[in-house]
């Protein structure tokens, strides 16, 4: 969680909002768009994993 | 931190496991690093946090401890044998500083004996690495490493003057310390100063004359808060890091000094010595504790999830917070001064996070989902295409929309074709309904000038009347006759064949995401009956592909055969392609079950598709036609087909016995609808596939 001061100091008032800090590599985004469960998965290479994503 | 469970007993009666006990210290962040056994003891090597200095030692690690097993710390008392003279008649105790030091307190015992520490202070002292040196240096070391706190003892006579003065050191004054060497002081540099000169450089190391040694009888203890950015900035310029100073640089309580001295003059009474009356504690301007306002909507507010009133006030209450219910769901909340990292609310829920378990709080996805890319431009969508086939070994051509009457007739489209007003020639005087002529004729053209293997394609509109109105319809064919690929002699060239022009297919379809779809039988006027397919999507047909029929090929004079596709361009485009979805990869071997059949020529392997699929069976996960044959070993008019069957369970190993069963249920009833016949004799290929 962001800390309260951090959002004070960029002029959001805390009390109405809550920060959430997370890194947003390719994979986590990826991982959002598709419901992948694992990020390991992307580091795999599991022929029957990756196949999905290219062109057939 | 070094940290020993023996002394840890001392403040908290627990019964976990060392790996529980690992673990439980670690979900409250106090990480544990390594650890060693030492006789009976085991020890632990606690990494703590720079802000964290009431960690430090192991009333405070047992105070966390406590709070996350939901236990109590163990009373302890420090009884004292005193003497009538008071403290205060004994020292005179003067800050002049006050904002560098805050507060001190000291306390004197009389009549020791120095010697060395009895076998259980040893211990302790052994525990967390350091040498025993002689019963004082060890109960003040005790005492550090008990509370965190650090404090010093005087040879009371050394003290000129009974003086105590916390000042700023002059320019030029030296201290020679402990370790022997001289300190250059600075005036910006905190000093215990008797009557006479500096005796301690304050918070960080002690004089070396007026040390404990075996002559000492009395000792003045010192026990005191420093304002931690001075100790940094002296520790940092005289080059000196010790115990005492890595403690009061990151902040001491400034509640304690008082029990701090009350501790060790126990200790010291407890082997021989006895203490003045009273302690001594200047504490000009008194702190008051930190107040934060707590809301319990504030909790769930930052960590999204509800957590229940009574467990927030209990789990700060048991870490030494004062809570006072101020209104419904709203507390006043009394920081204790060992906690100099709390300040604001936010700090707080973070203890109750904390304490709740980072693991407890569940993982989930933000509802978020693939947004589909609003449908791309006819123009891209094509390009897509195209590239596509040209991987597929296909090359583009472009023939006029213009065509012949005579030529256009023979491929009998049934689509009534537009006629052009003013034609060029009588040879070009109407506009193309299907693709194929054009395609047929480049065969045509290239096959004269020697080529063997043609596999083209065009993409571009066909012309007709509907309903009284003139419509153009976007279309893709490709035709495809000879040789894939160069002569070589590493490599035997193949024909084309039926397959490559259904493949082609499938992968267009597939590519653009216009699944599932589907071919069926159905007659047409360009192919061969035993080779014309429909290509099916949503229950429309949106192409054709087969054998172009021999009438036509040779009314071209072509000879050899050629495979031909077409593909309503206009109507695909209008359908919705299905969204991506990501199908989870099978973690578990799975079963390979391959089953022959003698069955009727005439059976289609779409019906037999149709049946199993029917039979919905969960665990199956894919089957296919690896062989058909028909040759002297089957019946006349039977041919033989054989299908692979793949079974996965998909939490865990799919057994053999389970797999009998469903085998035999897809057996029965293909056996039933067709009139199948098993061939039997065979063994039944029991392997299993990793995969």
């Amino acid at each position: 969680m962001v800390d309260p001061q951090v959002l004070k100091n960029v002029n959001i008032d805390p009390e109405g909002y809550a920060g959430f800090a997370f890194g947003m590599g390719i994979d986590r985004t990826a991982m959002f768009a598709y419901q992948i469960p694992d990020i390991r998965y992307f580091y795999e290479n599991d022929l029957r994993f990756t196949r999905q994503f290219t062109l057939k | 931190m070094k940290i020993s469970l023996n002394w840890l007993e001392d403040y908290i009666e627990f019964d976990l496991s060392l790996p529980d006990l690992i673990e439980k210290l670690n979900m409250i962040g106090l990480i544990v690093e390594d650890w060693e056994e030492k006789g009976s003891d085991v020890i632990l090597d606690i990494e703590t946090y720079a802000n964290r200095p009431d960690t430090l030692g192991h009333l405070g690690v047992a105070r966390e401890l406590a709070a996350a097993l939901e236990l109590s710390l163990k009373e302890q008392k420090w009884p004292l044998t005193e003497i009538e003279q008071k403290t205060s008649d004994l020292v005179d105790i003067q800050i002049w500083d006050d904002d560098l030091c805050p507060r001190y307190s000291g306390m004197v015992v009389k009549g020791i004996r120095v010697s060395p520490s009895p076998e259980w202070l040893r211990q302790r002292i052994e525990a967390v690495g350091l040498k025993p040196v002689n019963n004082v240096v060890d109960v003040t070391n005790y005492v550090l490493f008990a509370t965190a706190h650090p404090i010093h003892a005087f040879d009371l006579v050394k003290i000129s003057g009974r003086k105590i003065i916390v000042r700023k050191a002059n320019a030029g004054e030296v201290l020679r310390s402990l370790e022997n060497s001289d300190i250059s002081l600075t005036p910006e540099m905190l000093v215990i100063a008797d009557g006479k000169k500096p005796i301690a450089l304050a918070g960080i190391i002690g004089g070396e004359e007026s040390s404990v040694k075996e002559s000492t009888q009395d000792v003045f203890i010192e026990s005191a808060f420093f304002d931690p950015v001075s100790i940094r900035k002296t520790s940092k310029k005289a080059g000196i890091s010790t115990d005492a100073s890595y403690r009061f640089e990151r902040g001491a309580d400034i509640s304690f000094p008082p029990h701090a001295a009350l501790m060790a003059a126990s200790l010291l009474t407890q082997l021989g010595g006895k203490a003045s009356k009273g302690i001594t504690d200047a504490y000009p301007k008194p702190r008051k504790e930190k107040t934060v306002v707590l809301r319990h909507h504030r909790i769930s507010d930052l960590l999204g999830l509800e957590i229940d009133e009574e467990f927030a006030v209990r789990t700060l209450a048991s870490l030494g917070f004062q809570v006072e219910v101020q209104q419904q769901g709203v507390w006043q909340v009394k920081v204790p001064q060992f906690r100099v990292d709390v300040e604001r609310e936010a700090d707080l829920i973070e203890e109750v996070a904390r304490f709740y378990g980072y693991d407890k709080i569940p993982a989930s996805f933000p509802p978020l989902r693939v947004l589909e890319p609003p449908v791309e431009r006819k123009r891209e969508r094509i390009n897509k295409l195209r590239q596509l086939l040209f991987h597929h070994g296909f090359d583009e051509v472009l023939n006029f929309s213009f065509s012949d009457p005579e030529k256009e007739a023979r491929l009998q489209t049934g689509q009534k074709a537009i006629e052009i007003r003013n034609p060029i020639s009588s040879k070009a005087s109407i506009l193309k309904t299907t693709l194929l002529g054009g395609l047929i004729e480049n065969i045509v053209w290239n096959k004269n000038r020697g080529a063997e293997g043609i596999h083209i394609f065009e993409i571009g509109n066909v012309y007709f009347w509907q309903n009284e109105t003139n419509r153009e319809q976007l279309t893709l064919a490709l035709a495809t006759t000879g040789l894939v690929g160069p002569v070589q002699w590493r490599r035997k060239s193949e024909e084309t064949d039926f397959f490559r022009v259904k493949g082609t297919l499938e992968s267009l379809l597939t590519y653009s995401r216009h699944e599932p779809f589907s071919f069926k039988e159905e007659d047409h006027p360009f192919f061969e009956q035993q080779f014309s397919l429909a290509l099916i999507f949503k229950e429309e047909t949106v192409g054709y592909c087969g054998l172009l029929k021999k009438n036509i090929l040779d009314s071209y004079s072509l000879k050899d055969p050629v495979w031909a596709a077409e593909l309503n361009l206009a109507l695909l485009f209008k359908k919705q392609p299905y969204s991506f979805e990501y199908t989870p990869v099978a973690r578990f071997p799975s079963i390979t079950r391959d089953v022959s059949f003698i069955a009727d020529q005439s059976v289609d392997y779409q019906d037999i598709k149709a049946v199993v699929e029917k039979l919905n069976i969960p665990n199956l996960k894919e089957f296919d036609l690896y062989d058909r044959f028909s040759g002297s070993s089957i019946p006349k008019g039977k041919i033989s087909l054989s299908i692979r069957f793949v079974f996965r369970h998909p939490q865990r190993t799919q057994l053999a016995k389970e797999v009998d069963a469903l085998q035999e249920k897809i057996v029965n009833s293909l056996v039933t609808k067709f009139k199948f016949q098993l061939r039997k004799g065979g063994k039944i290929d029991k392997r299993i596939r990793k995969d």
